[in-house]
């Protein structure tokens, strides 16, 4: 078990006044059964004239707020403690051949498979492609058991994908992820969506955070790392699955949940509308640190 | 097939003659034998009493009520008909009290299904867990909005107002072909084609005991009232429209105007505080009710579509917070879904327990695997309906399509069967229209209309009755150019009489002040009375000179001084024109009537009047009917005149028109912030007008000098007080005196003056705002310098003999000083609002 402590700040530079803004953040930590949320502090600058805490529906933490007097910075700082324990494997107790469990999933009528049916469609941002669906094929041969096609699936990403931030924003179709072999985190995470919703798994969308090591040698530097993101698979009779194809992880080994949903839209950190403003600045700041943990993990959700 | 058999007796027999049914159709009128419903034999009667000529007249009489109303339909494409008047058949549909009950109690039976269906879904959705929907299908349905669940209405209420078109098979049976939710238009047209109607046969009203419709309006207006959030008296209601751009727009000013509600687009509504407010002169005031006319996912751009102007961010946080009633809520498009109609029937059995007494038309989602085959096998024969179609009305018809194109769109089923959804093709009852001097039996829908009240719902007694535009074709819609047909609910017993005067959700309390105001509207009144000016001035101008032409063609002589035709182009600022182009003054007639007609050039007289037509739309809910009727007619003369000898009528007319919008205003507008910007408007445009002309006419040589003031006279309306003044003699300082300083002549520069002065003693909100000030100071220093100045010392040239001095220093001051008033109002008043724009972090 491993406590985390992530401090997440977002700042927002205007180049003219702001009347007013509304705005959405998805930055408190979820309670899984692999996490739990120990604290948490949200604030904002200047103070919000309205808050409001409420569940999405994929049960998410929104803050909703909206600063109503003129404001020319707006700073929204995220502070969590997470208890987090990973499962060190996934297995299944007999092989299940990806066909037969996409059957089992489709006819499925426990309230965990009614929920995870709909993260088989299409989303917004990841609509069915065809070139992803001649890419997921080559990990999916008849028969194949589903665990390992998804392993499988998570390694050839990794390896046929070069991460490079220099390319993407969040938005990039999976086509052009496609087509260029290149991206981030993001585009990794809606790729490997797109493929599993093509041969039928349902798959979501994570956003959260993971502990990077500095280099051999050198200063953890405060405020290096970044969001991150990933995917998870529903697998009958285990659940859901992390995988990250940016790190070839299955499952996750570091990471920090926060939220999830069918691709990035429905987890956008912070999101907002604001009237006036001009042209902005913004800078983010994420920093992900061990703590000593006091107290044993439960898991809960 | 003849309705009436040669052997019956009377009157009736001739004129019916002529009705002949369709084959395999139900008539609303007439059984398969030709012998008249007992319901509509009465009113049979009646209409072949009335005969060919009566109803031509009546024919004639509700197009020009339509017409003055300004009741239109905005048909989208089409470049011409921007604004389309409602075509409206003066037979009425009739239907009797006891087949109306049934389709009543049905109609209020669907209407708590699909309320139980979306609380359901956008809650505990057990319909799911329970097997009857499976999960893919709702939360897969584009009208399904994830943003929208988990919310909460006030009351758990979803459908306040609902609307649904039926339809009657050839068996007599009716079906439900669609459902209407997300801004539920036509109550407004239906409204409005009654007060037509009982206008044109006022005695066959009056006599034929059908229900009235007001009742139905209390009753909506109440039902939100006891549901509005915090106990209040005085909820304030809003009507919530896309804007003038919109196909329904006349509706939603009709509507808002009849109920007395404030019209407003979402750039006038703020979110603060998780409370809606409406941006007024006086600040924020709090807004309890919206109906909404604009669709579900444009409701809110912080949750819903990013890219939407016409909602109001935030606005989904202050449902959720219970602040504000919104009716409908976002979601409720669900109802109106392709997908859900064909899941429909089985969501109302596991509701009720049992089959819905009023039917739906076959519904099919080619999602479904047992359901794709039945719509290819029987493609000619459905309508189908694109799923991620933003327009529920716009349905394909195989039936009609060349077979290649019926293949193409097979092909594209079979490729994406989740994007189409079906529905079976009724074959719609027909009633008699009165088209092109004879009655043909055209196909017709009804558009029922409910409330929602307590724990139910209640239907219009009358409905808005749609008719296809031609003979036997199926596709009713007004887009295609459909008509429209009042729709009588007959009662056994005489019906109470109820009022169809607009209503006020604030009845008891009497008010001085109109309320509250938009800023946007101030502005758009401000504007209307310019362009009313405006136009005003320039057709006077135009008609002073074509006079003067006309004449000189006859007299061969020249009595329209150049400067005349110059001081025209400034006036209008279409420059070059007489400016510019020396030869034109020789040839001025193209120029002129391009100046009357031409509409695409900003400037001309066409141009101005489409303006002000344009302004006085979107406060259509502000401006009285005849006021409005006015408006509506404003360029019904000068359209069209190709010949500067057929303008001087026209133009005539044009004065007498613009001069009873004046009076009405003057008149019939109450002095409420109304009033106080369209007289501003009014008196900003007449000084600078004025001062312009004042320029053109004694800036000109000498030797025209006595022939420009004349004509200035006549634009000015003044020569009769000059003659009783002067007798016939020109003076240029007595000109002057009239059309400058004299505070007695409303034509005048000091008496705009004056009453800018008085004006702005009186500001139209509770606080005076800062730069009004600025603007009450620069007409007191404009006032003071006409009153000051001498007329004499106006006249004087400058020693070059090129300009007369004093009066050109005047002149260029006022100018100045009048523009900077105007935009120290606007500035005071007109805040531009700016646009919300979204801001995501990339991460």
């Amino acid at each position: 078990m491993t406590r985390y402590r992530v401090t997440h700040r977002t700042s927002y530079r205007y180049g003219q006044p702001v009347l007013l803004c509304h705005n959405e953040a998805r930055l408190q930590p979820r309670s899984t059964c692999w996490q739990r949320l120990v604290d948490y502090e949200f604030s904002v600058q200047p103070t919000p004239r309205a808050l409001a805490m409420r569940h999405d529906s994929f049960g998410n933490v929104v803050h909703y707020f909206s600063v109503e007097e003129l404001h020319t910075a707006l700073d929204v700082v995220s502070i969590s403690e997470v208890d987090v324990e990973w499962p060190t494997s996934v297995e299944l107790a007999a092989p299940l051949a990806w066909e037969e469990a996409v059957a089992q999933i489709r006819s499925g009528m426990s309230d965990e498979d009614l929920e995870a049916r709909s993260f088989a469609l299409d989303s917004p941002i990841i609509a069915m492609n065809a070139a992803a669906v001649a890419y997921a094929q080559d990990s999916f041969p008849p028969g194949r058991d589903l665990l390992e096609a998804i392993r499988d699936l998570v390694e050839r990403i990794h390896r046929d994908f070069t991460f490079d931030a220099a390319i993407t924003t969040v938005a990039t179709p999976i086509a052009e992820v496609l087509s260029h072999r290149r991206g981030v985190c993001q585009d990794f995470a809606h790729l490997i969506i797109g493929c599993l919703r093509s041969k039928g798994i349902p798959a979501r969308y994570v956003s959260g955070y993971i502990e990077t090591q500095p280099p051999e040698g050198s200063e953890r530097l405060v405020g290096a790392d970044a969001s991150h993101a990933w995917a998870q698979a529903y697998v009958p009779g285990w659940g859901w699955v992390d995988v990250d194809p940016t790190n070839n992880q299955m499952p996750v080994t570091s990471h920090v949940t926060v939220a999830w949903g069918r691709d990035y839209n429905d987890v956008a950190p912070l999101k907002g509308v604001v009237v006036g403003g001009g042209p902005h600045a913004l800078d983010v700041a994420v920093d992900v640190v061990r703590v000593d943990a006091e107290s044993p993990v439960r898991a809960s959700d | 097939m003849t309705p009436m058999t040669a052997d019956a007796s009377n009157g009736p027999t001739d004129f019916w003659n002529r009705y002949r049914l369709a084959p395999g159709r139900y008539d609303e009128w007439f059984d398969p034998q030709g012998r008249p419903r007992p319901h509509a034999a009465g009113l049979l009667q009646s209409f072949a009493a009335l005969g060919s000529v009566g109803l031509d007249e009546a024919v004639r009489e509700s197009q020009r009520l339509l017409k003055e109303n300004g009741v239109t339909y905005n048909i989208y494409g089409d470049p011409h008909g921007d604004w389309r008047t409602w075509s409206f058949d003066p037979i009425p549909l009739i239907l009797a009290d006891e087949q109306w009950r049934a389709i009543e109690a049905g109609l209020v039976e669907r209407a708590n299904v699909w309320e139980a269906v979306l609380r359901d879904l956008y809650g505990p959705r057990s319909l799911i867990r329970g097997g009857v929907i499976p999960p893919e299908v709702v939360d897969g349905d584009p009208r399904y909005l994830r943003s929208v669940a988990g919310l909460r209405p006030i009351a758990d209420r979803w459908l306040h107002l609902c609307a649904a078109d039926v339809a009657r098979r050839p068996d007599g049976t009716f079906v439900v072909l669609d459902d209407r939710t997300q801004s539920p238009s036509g109550a407004g047209y239906a409204l409005e084609n009654r007060l037509v109607l009982s206008r044109v046969f006022s005695d066959l009203y009056r006599t034929s005991q059908a229900h009235r419709l007001a009742s139905f309006f209390r009753t909506m207006l109440a039902s939100l009232s006891m549901l509005a959030p915090e106990e209040r008296e005085e909820p304030r209601f809003v009507l919530l429209t896309p804007g003038p751009g919109n196909e329904t727009y006349f509706e939603h000013a009709y509507l808002a105007h009849y109920l007395g509600l404030t019209l407003v687009e979402g750039s006038d509504l703020v979110v603060r505080e998780q409370k809606v407010w409406l941006r007024t002169l006086d600040g924020l005031e709090r807004v309890h009710v919206i109906l909404r006319r604009i669709d579900d996912t444009y409701c809110d751009p912080l949750e819903l579509r990013p890219d939407s102007v016409l909602g109001i961010p935030g606005l989904l946080s202050a449902i959720r917070e219970g602040s504000v009633l919104v009716a409908n809520p976002p979601g409720v498009g669900l109802c109106e879904s392709g997908v859900m109609a064909s899941y429909f029937p089985d969501l109302a059995r596991a509701i009720l327990g049992r089959d819905l007494l009023l039917p739906s038309a076959r519904a099919w989602w080619c999602g479904r695997p047992e359901q794709i085959e039945e719509v290819l096998a029987n493609l000619e024969n459905v309508l189908i309906r694109p799923v991620r179609a933003r327009s529920t009305s716009n349905l394909i018809r195989p039936g009609e399509m060349a077979s290649a194109d019926r293949e193409r769109l097979a092909e594209a089923i079979r490729r994406t069967p989740r994007d189409y959804a079906a529905r079976e093709m009724v074959h719609l009852s027909t009633a008699p229209v009165w088209i092109n001097d004879a009655l043909e039996p055209r196909e017709l829908v009804l558009r029922a209309f409910l409330v929602g009240m307590g724990d139910s719902h209640v239907v219009m007694p009358g409905a808005l009755t749609r008719v296809a535009s031609a003979t036997g074709k199926g596709a009713i819609s007004n887009q295609e150019g459909g008509i429209s047909k009042d729709t009588w609910i007959t009662s056994p017993h005489p019906v109470g009489f109820v009022t169809l005067l607009p209503m006020g959700v604030r009845q008891v309390e009497l008010r001085r002040s109109g309320g509250e105001i938009a800023s946007r509207v101030a502005e758009n009144l401000y504007w209307l009375g310019r362009y009313t000016e405006r136009a005003e001035g320039t057709t006077r101008l135009m008609r002073t000179i074509v006079r003067r032409l006309l004449e000189a063609r006859h007299a061969d002589n020249d009595v329209c001084p150049p400067d005349l035709l110059r001081t025209l182009t400034h006036l209008t600022t279409t420059y070059p024109g007489f400016v510019g182009n020396e030869h034109l003054l020789d040839h001025p007639d193209e120029e002129l009537l391009s100046l009357v007609g031409d509409s695409l050039r900003p400037g001309s007289l066409i141009h101005d009047l489409e303006s002000l037509w344009r302004t006085a739309r979107s406060t259509r809910d502000r401006l009285s009917d005849d006021m409005w009727r006015t408006i509506n007619c404003l360029t019904d003369d000068i359209r069209g005149v190709s010949h500067l000898g057929d303008l001087v009528e026209p133009l005539d007319q044009l004065i007498v028109r613009l001069s009873a919008l004046a009076g009405l205003v003057a008149d019939s507008m109450t002095r409420g912030p109304g009033f106080w910007f369209v007289d501003f408007g009014r008196r900003i445009e007449r000084a600078m007008a004025t001062v312009n002309l004042l320029r053109g006419v004694f800036f000109c040589s000498v030797a025209l000098e006595d022939a420009m003031a004349e004509a200035l006279l006549e634009v000015a309306d003044s020569v009769m007080t000059y003659r009783r003044r002067y007798k016939s003699r020109l003076h240029p300082a007595a000109v002057m005196d009239l059309l400058l300083t004299d505070d007695q002549n409303p034509r005048a520069v000091a008496y705009q003056l004056v009453r800018l002065h008085d004006l702005l003693q009186r500001v139209p909100s509770r606080r005076v705002p800062k730069p009004l000030e600025q603007a009450r100071q620069l007409v007191m220093t404009c006032l003071g310098d006409v009153r000051m100045t001498d007329t004499d010392t106006l006249q004087w040239w400058a020693e070059d003999g090129s300009v007369r001095e004093r009066l050109d220093a005047v002149l260029i001051d006022l100018q100045e000083y009048l523009r900077r008033a105007s935009d120290a109002m606007s500035a005071a008043y007109f805040v531009q609002v700016e646009l919300p724009r979204q801001l995501v972090e990339f991460a």
